[in-house]
Parts: C-alpha cells; sequence; structure tokens
C-alpha cells in the first residue's frame, strides 16, 4: 500500500497491516547530504535533495519536508543564531524588547524563508505523489514565547489578557502559515507545540486550547489531516491535547505510549511516537534502534498507530540505527526475531565454547527462528540437509530454533548475531543469506581437510635408545631401522648415551628402547584448566 | 585523567541561579579549574556577561543555540561539551540549567554519550525563589520536575517579608521528600565541589577527589514495577552503589521516592505527577547496560 494511502488509514482508525513510519528528518536530511543546518534550510534545492536522500534511505510512508520552529520567529523580527549541526535558535524576543503587537505583521507567503519551504513542498509532492508529506507550523504558544521570552510565563499569571492576544496573533500565523503549506501540497499539517510542555492542564486549556483547536479546525476544513506534535513532561496534557480536535497526537519518550494509546483511542484520533532520539537513535547501535522501535509497535499496536521518533532527528543521527528501524517496520519476520531474542537474552547462562567443533566430525548448526514458520530458515536448514548426507556420514547438522530457550543460549554462546546463519564447527559461516549449494559444499570440505591437516600434523613418533655402549646401540638401531622401512612408518630414532640423561628415564643400566608418541592437543588458542585436565587423565 | 565531578544547578527563572554561581566562582575559582555551562532561554548572553565581571578566572561555555529544554536539541550539546573539556581540562564543570531544562535529560546524556568516560554527575541543586515559587503556580510543571531530581534543594530569598517558609517547606518536602533542603539569603550555600556521598568514602579533599572509575547513569522509562520487584532491584544494585536515587512509577499507579546510600534503603510514596520513572545512580560497579537490562527484566 502507498504511504500516503496507509496513513490515512492510521489517522482513521482502521486496522492497517503494517504499522506507518514517518521518520522526523530535519536538520538530518543536510547531514545525509553533506551541508551544514545552515545552508540546508536556506535553499530549496539542498531540502529537496535531503528530504528525497532521507526517502531513498528510509522508505517511509510519509516526511516532513522541514523541521524549523523559527522559521515564523525570524520573519517576526526574532534574531537567530545559526549553527552547523543544530536548527537555529532564537536569541531576540521582540516584545520583550520595546515591540508591541502593533509593529508585528502576519507574514505573506514570499516572506523570509517561507518560499524556500513551499518550493521545496511543490517539488518533493510532484516527485513522490504516493507518500505522506508533513507541512510543519511552529504552535502558538512556543511561537508566542519565541516573541515574549520567557516574560511569557510570569505574564501568564500577572496580564494573561496580554498573553491571550499574542496567542491570538500567533494563531492567525499559524492558520496562514498551515494555508501555504496546504496549497504547497501538503497532507498533514503537524502543529509542533513543544513549549505547552511547561504548562499544567489548567493553563493549558486556559490559553493553549482555544487557539490551537481554531487551527485544527481550519485544517479539517481544508479537508487536511493534522497532527499536535509535543516534546517533554507534557503527560499531563495529554487530555487536553486530544480535545483540541487534532487528527493525531504525537509524543516524545518521556510520556509513556501505552498512556497516549488509550486516552487517543477513546477520544477517536491516532496517536504517534516514541522513539528515544538521544540514548538510542543518536547514541545507541542499531540492536538499540531495533529494541526500541519493537518496543514501541508492540505497545502501539496495529490501529491508530504511527511510528516515528519522538521529535525532529539530531543532525548526525548515524543512518545506520534509522535504516535498522525502516527493516524492522517492513519485516514482521525480523521483529519475531527481536522479540525472541529479547524475551529470552535476560536470563543467559552463557555456554563455554571454547572447544566446540574438536571432535572428530564436522558439526553444521542452523540456528533458526523456526524453520516451520519463517521462510528464509526453512530454505537454510534444506540446503544442509540436501548437501550433509554427500559427506557420508562425516559431516552432522542440526537445527537450533530459537523459540527454544537453550537455543539461544546456544546461540548467543557463539556470538550469532542474525538469524538464521551456519555455523560449521562453532563458527559463523553464513548469515542471513542461503548459500548456494557449490558454496556450502566447499566450505564443509574446507573444515574437512582443516581437521584432516591437523590431524596427521598431531601425530610425531620417536624411538629412543638408551645404553652406554655404542655399539649396542648400533645394533638395536639398525633392527628398528628395518621395521620402520618394513612399516612404511614415520618415526624418529634417537641414542642416547648420557647416563643422567638415561636416568632421567628411570633406566639405570642399558640398553633400553622407549617408544614415544606426541600428540597436538591444541594450537592457536590457550586451553582452558577443564581440559587440560582431560589430556592429563589420558597420560 | 580522572573523571571530572559534574554540577547541576537548576531553578526557575530568576531565582538565584547566577548568584549562586557567582559565590561558587568567588569561592573556588583561585584554588581550581572551574568549567561553567550556561545555557539561559532569556536574552542571550546577559548572565554569562554578569559571570565575567566578577573578574574571577574560570571558563565559560554558552549554549545559546538551542536550550537545553528539549531532547531534539541536546546532541549537540555533548558535542560542545566534549570540545570545551578537551580544550580547558577544568577539574569541576557545573551547569547552569535554564528554567526550562529537563535535569534529568541532561544527567542520561552524561551517562549515555561518550560524556560518560569523562565525567560523573557529582550533584544537582535545584534553587527555589521562595517569594515566586507559589506566584509560578499555574506553570510549575518544569520546576517541580527539576525540584524532584534535586539532591540539594535551595531556598533562597527568605529573607523578603511576609513568606510563609514552613508551608512551602512542606510543599517541597512533599515533592523530594530525601533532598537536602537548605534556607538562605543570597544563595550563600555550602557548595562541595566533589560529591557528598563520595566524600565519606575517599578521604581527602578535591585534589584527590575524583575517583577514576565513578559512573553516573540515569534509568529513564515509562514502564511500570511492582514494588515487590523493586524492593528486590534496589536490594541487589544499592549494595553495588555509593547512590541510587529517584522516583519510580509503581504498578497501581503509586509513586515512590527512592534513595538509596550504599545498602541503606529507603522507599517513600509521593503525591503522583505526569512523569516517568527516573533513576540515577552513582557507582564503580557495574553498567549502564547491565543495570538498565536488570531493570527493565522485571518491568
Amino acid at each position: 500500500m502507498k504511504g500516503l494511502e496507509l496513513l490515512k488509514k492510521a489517522f482513521a482508525l482502521q486496522p492497517v497491516e503494517r504499522v506507518p513510519w514517518v521518520p522526523f528528518v530535519g536538520v538530518h536530511g543536510g547531514f545525509l547530504i553533506g551541508v551544514d543546518a545552515e545552508t540546508y534550510l536556506k535553499s530549496t534545492d539542498k531540502i529537496v535533495a535531503g528530504v528525497s536522500k532521507a526517502i531513498e534511505e528510509y522508505n517511509p510512508d510519509g516526511i516532513p519536508v522541514i523541521f524549523d520552529l523559527q522559521l515564523e520567529a525570524e520573519i517576526l523580527g526574532c534574531r537567530l543564531q545559526w549553527a552547523l549541526h543544530n536548527p537555529p535558535a532564537v536569541v531576540s524576543h521582540p516584545l520583550a524588547e520595546g515591540k508591541t503587537l502593533a509593529d508585528l505583521h502576519i507574514p505573506n507567503s514570499s516572506e523570509g524563508r517561507i518560499p524556500v519551504i513551499t518550493e521545496a513542498t511543490r517539488q518533493l509532492r510532484k516527485k513522490y505523489p504516493d507518500l505522506a508529506l508533513y507541512g510543519l507550523i511552529t504552535g502558538p504558544f512556543t511561537l508566542a514565547l519565541h516573541l515574549m521570552g520567557t516574560d511569557i510565563f510570569m505574564k501568564l499569571f500577572e496580564a494573561p489578557d496580554e498573553v491571550n492576544e499574542v496567542m491570538d496573533f500567533c494563531t492567525r500565523i499559524g492558520l496562514k502559515m498551515s494555508e501555504y503549506l496546504i496549497e504547497a501540497g501538503c497532507d498533514i499539517i503537524a502543529v509542533v507545540d513543544p513549549m505547552t510542555s511547561q504548562i499544567d492542564p489548567v493553563t493549558f486549556e486556559t490559553f493553549v486550547t482555544p487557539f490551537v483547536s481554531e487551527i485544527f479546525d481550519d485544517i479539517r476544513k481544508k479537508q487536511k489531516l493534522s497532527s499536535f506534535f509535543v516534546c517533554g513532561h507534557a503527560q499531563q496534557n495529554i487530555e487536553a491535547m486530544c480535545d483540541c480536535r487534532p487528527d493525531n497526537v504525537s509524543i516524545d519518550e518521556n510520556i509513556p505510549l501505552d498512556f497516549v494509546k488509550q486516552i487517543a483511542l477513546k477520544k477517536g484520533i491516532s496517536f504517534g511516537g516514541n522513539l528515544r532520539l538521544t540514548v538510542v537513535l543518536l547514541m545507541g547501535n542499531e540492536d538499540d534502534a531495533r529494541e526500541d522501535a519493537l518496543a514501541c509497535l508492540d505497545l502501539g499496536g496495529k490501529t491508530g498507530f504511527i511510528l516515528a521518533p519522538g521529535c525532529d532527528l539530531p543532525m548526525e543521527t548515524p543512518p545506520a540505527n534509522i535504516k535498522a528501524v525502516t527493516e524492522l517496520v517492513h519485516d514482521s519476520y525480523k521483529q519475531d526475531v527481536v522479540r525472541e531474542l529479547e524475551k529470552k537474552e535476560s536470563t543467559l547462562d552463557v555456554f563455554n565454547m571454547k572447544d566446540y567443533g574438536q571432535a572428530d566430525k564436522v558439526i553444521v548448526d542452523v540456528i533458526t527462528l523456526d524453520s516451520e514458520s519463517c521462510a528464509p530458515c526453512q530454505y537454510m536448514v534444506e540446503a544442509v540437509k540436501r548437501v550433509a548426507p554427500q559427506f557420508e556420514g562425516v559431516v552432522e547438522w542440526r537445527e537450533h530454533a530459537i523459540k527454544k530457550m537453550d537455543a539461544v543460549t546456544f546461540m548467543s554462546s557463539l556470538m550469532v548475531k542474525n538469524i538464521p546463519t551456519i555455523c560449521i564447527d562453532g563458527k559463523i559461516a553464513f548469515v542471513s543469506q542461503i548459500p548456494p549449494k557449490g558454496e556450502l559444499i566447499a566450505a564443509i570440505q574446507k573444515r574437512i581437510n582443516e581437521k584432516l591437516k591437523l590431524r596427521i600434523k598431531s601425530k610425531r613418533s620417536e624411538i629412543l635408545i638408551l645404553g652406554e655402549d655404542a655399539a649396542v646401540c648400533r645394533e638395536i638401531n639398525a633392527k628398528i631401522q628395518r621395521a620402520i622401512t618394513e612399516l612404511g612408518k614415520d618415526v624418529e630414532v634417537k641414542v642416547i648415551t648420557d647416563k643422567p640423561q638415561m636416568a632421567a628415564f628411570g633406566v639405570v643400566k642399558g640398553p633400553a628402547v622407549v617408544t614415544v608418541n606426541y600428540k597436538l592437543k591444541s594450537e592457536g588458542a590457550e586451553p582452558s584448566l577443564d581440559v587440560v585436565k582431560e589430556w592429563i587423565k589420558e597420560l | 585523567m580522572s573523571k571530572i565531578p559534574f554540577h547541576i544547578i537548576s531553578g526557575f527563572l530568576g531565582s538565584g541561579k547566577t548568584t549562586f554561581l557567582k559565590w561558587i566562582i568567588e569561592k573556588f575559582a583561585g584554588e581550581y579549574k572551574i568549567g561553567i555551562i550556561q545555557n539561559e532561554f532569556a536574552p542571550a548572553n546577559i548572565d554569562g556577561a554578569e559571570l565575567k565581571k566578577s573578574g574571577k578566572n574560570f571558563q565559560l561555555l554558552e549554549i545559546n543555540n538551542g536550550s537545553v529544554f528539549c531532547v531534539c536539541l541536546l546532541g549537540n550539546f555533548v558535542r560542545s561539551l566534549e570540545k570545551f573539556i578537551d580544550k580547558h581540562q577544568p577539574e569541576v564543570l557545573i551547569i547552569e540549567a535554564s528554567g526550562l531544562s529537563d535535569t534529568t535529560s541532561v544527567a542520561e546524556l552524561i551517562s549515555a554519550s561518550t560524556l560518560a568516560g569523562k565525567i560523573y554527575l557529582a550533584s544537582n541543586w535545584c534553587i527555589v525563589d521562595a517569594q515566586n515559587f507559589s506566584r509560578v503556580g499555574l506553570m510549575k510543571q518544569r520546576v517541580i520536575h527539576q525540584l524532584r531530581m534535586a539532591d540539594e534543594v535551595v531556598i533562597n530569598k527568605t529573607d523578603l517579608p511576609g513568606l510563609d517558609n514552613e508551608k512551602l517547606l512542606v510543599e517541597i518536602r512533599k515533592l523530594n521528600p530525601f533532598a537536602r533542603i537548605t534556607e538562605t539569603t543570597f544563595c550563600k550555600i555550602d557548595f562541595q565541589l566533589g560529591n557528598l556521598a563520595l566524600n565519606k568514602f575517599y578521604f581527602g579533599e578535591m585534589k584527590t577527589l575524583p575517583r577514576p572509575e565513578i559512573n553516573s547513569m540515569v534509568i529513564k522509562t515509562t514502564r511500570k514495577i511492582k514494588y515487590e520487584s523493586l524492593v528486590d532491584f534496589l536490594e541487589y544494585w544499592a549494595a553495588k552503589s555509593f547512590r541510587i536515587k529517584g522516583f519510580v512509577n509503581l504498578t497501581g499507579n503509586t509513586v515512590c521516592a527512592v534513595q538509596c546510600v550504599f545498602d541503606e534503603i529507603q522507599i517513600q510514596p509521593v503525591d503522583s505527577g505526569f512523569f516517568p520513572t527516573e533513576l540515577v545512580a552513582l557507582t564503580e560497579n557495574f553498567t549502564l547496560r547491565e543495570w538498565n537490562k536488570a531493570f527493565r527484566e522485571l518491568c
């Protein structure tokens, strides 16, 4: 199903086959194409290139054109401090510095960076007709904070009318901005109002609800979809947010997804979130990303849920982490694997596998989710099953389906990370891909040859002739040499005439003959104490 | 290089954070290399300029570029701070977190990022403006959060007339039963550059204090845990830590404040608020990954 269609279905609370995925790519798009944040946010071409690259890499169902909550503020006279790796920051607040509302105006569509964004939207619309394009506008409360500075918090208390006036002004701007973005081709308008996380529900209902509700109603009138983004500790306001009549609320890691799910679904709207931005996506690895994504998918469910990061992706988020999420979203089988592993990893008592694969036979282990229910696993098992008999009993194979606990332990002990995987004598040989028959045979044969070489190398014998009388020793040596020749053996013969050396073998009086069998027990590895004990017992 | 103690000073706008900082600089700047990080949402650089006027020697990192109020903007913070540390090699770091900052996120960043190898969270202060605390009533969501996570609460400006400090004290205790609360005027408080819990076990003053293996770490989760499991969890991990503290959301919607100093465990129910479970540990015996995993398994 096409991304936009899938999102519409989720927004309409219809069950979906697969959860829609919307990576909030903002300046991260710049990172993908190698330009800094400032250059990126000021250029239509760069934005189009960055978003296109993100679409190509992350296979999303929807994507924001841009994530920049300073765009409106800049036009209204807030000074911006630009940065290379971040969206800019607002560092001056006109209404706190002598300006009044009368000095400000509602931006028209050609002001500031609005044309950059609307043009990027048009181009992306044309290029990706089936993908949902999110147009983001600065929420009225956050914009009011940009204009008034932190005075707004005291004024909520001391001068509520003044705050209301500014909120109303910011709402007019929100309405206009959403109009520009819808005209340019956006499907979903997201009102992004992170600063509302700073206030309590009563303040929210008094100062935010009446204003944002107007914006959401207007978007609905224009027959487009809307979303209310918030980040930070906004759990107290979720219900109030839903009551503002958006089509969707989207939250970050500070709020439990199941909490939002419960309220949103009860109110008849969809919800999204809340992959962990910094600790997981930015600083974690692919396993962390998968685990977190799975937790979200499992909590969110397949009705009315949209998987997304908690907020704007940090610029330098490793693409591999986001790709790991993409893979997981699109592959329910991968989800099963991560789920199984997470369930069981915890109580693992890892086997000591140092000496695995030292037996005479070659052991082929196939680690699977379960070859009966997972197609790639089944093919891998079959490949091994077909090949093994050709070695006439030298090769033994086993399947380890990680739905069983001991298989998980086994898998972790061999340090196998992906499924399905083939190990030959405990060494990872084929990961995920089903090997062609020839390659599999060659790999097993190689191991057999290695073992054979080892066996040949491992045997060396000596015969020692001990005696003080050189003539007697020569005589014995001649006999031994003849025996060796007749048997075709490779044995070294040494003569020892030194008395103290003879005594070392317990021989007081020669001649004596000692046979010595050397056996190579390990090579290139440090044997464990237990293993050494076993060897000693054999002596 | 041994790890640098990192202190957070939070508090609502105008509560006296900068005054407190100035006082710390006055007292310690001659003796130690101090690094100050300022993150103020207020008009740029005002506080920075104030501090510089003191004429004392310290290094200042200003993060105006994106206030640390939202997780989206924290990534860059790590990069800037790392550079700052490498350049100036401070012996102690203090962040003046804006009144809108999420101090747990800051602590979490320190414990999860590459910064963990260089610094540890030594203390978390919250300055409360005695006069304005009740007035920020409508929007004290963030103040409450900062208060919860503080080890040290300073009630400032208690000398102003007409204040009911007792009532304020009760209110703060309800939010954070374990923090040490100090009342003061002009933010004159006994500030230690190391960590209190550590000081008890490592004698000697500052120079020998920053221990190489100390890690601070944060668990933040929206999952809930059973009371019995929490007790098991704390019994196991407290013995391995200098200190564990924070708030835990229990199944059945109770919220508990938790404080463990070595194996002495205190758990106390508090008014529930809409916050995730947040636990901070100071230890030299385990990693964040282990700790996090152990907690998750019990949820």
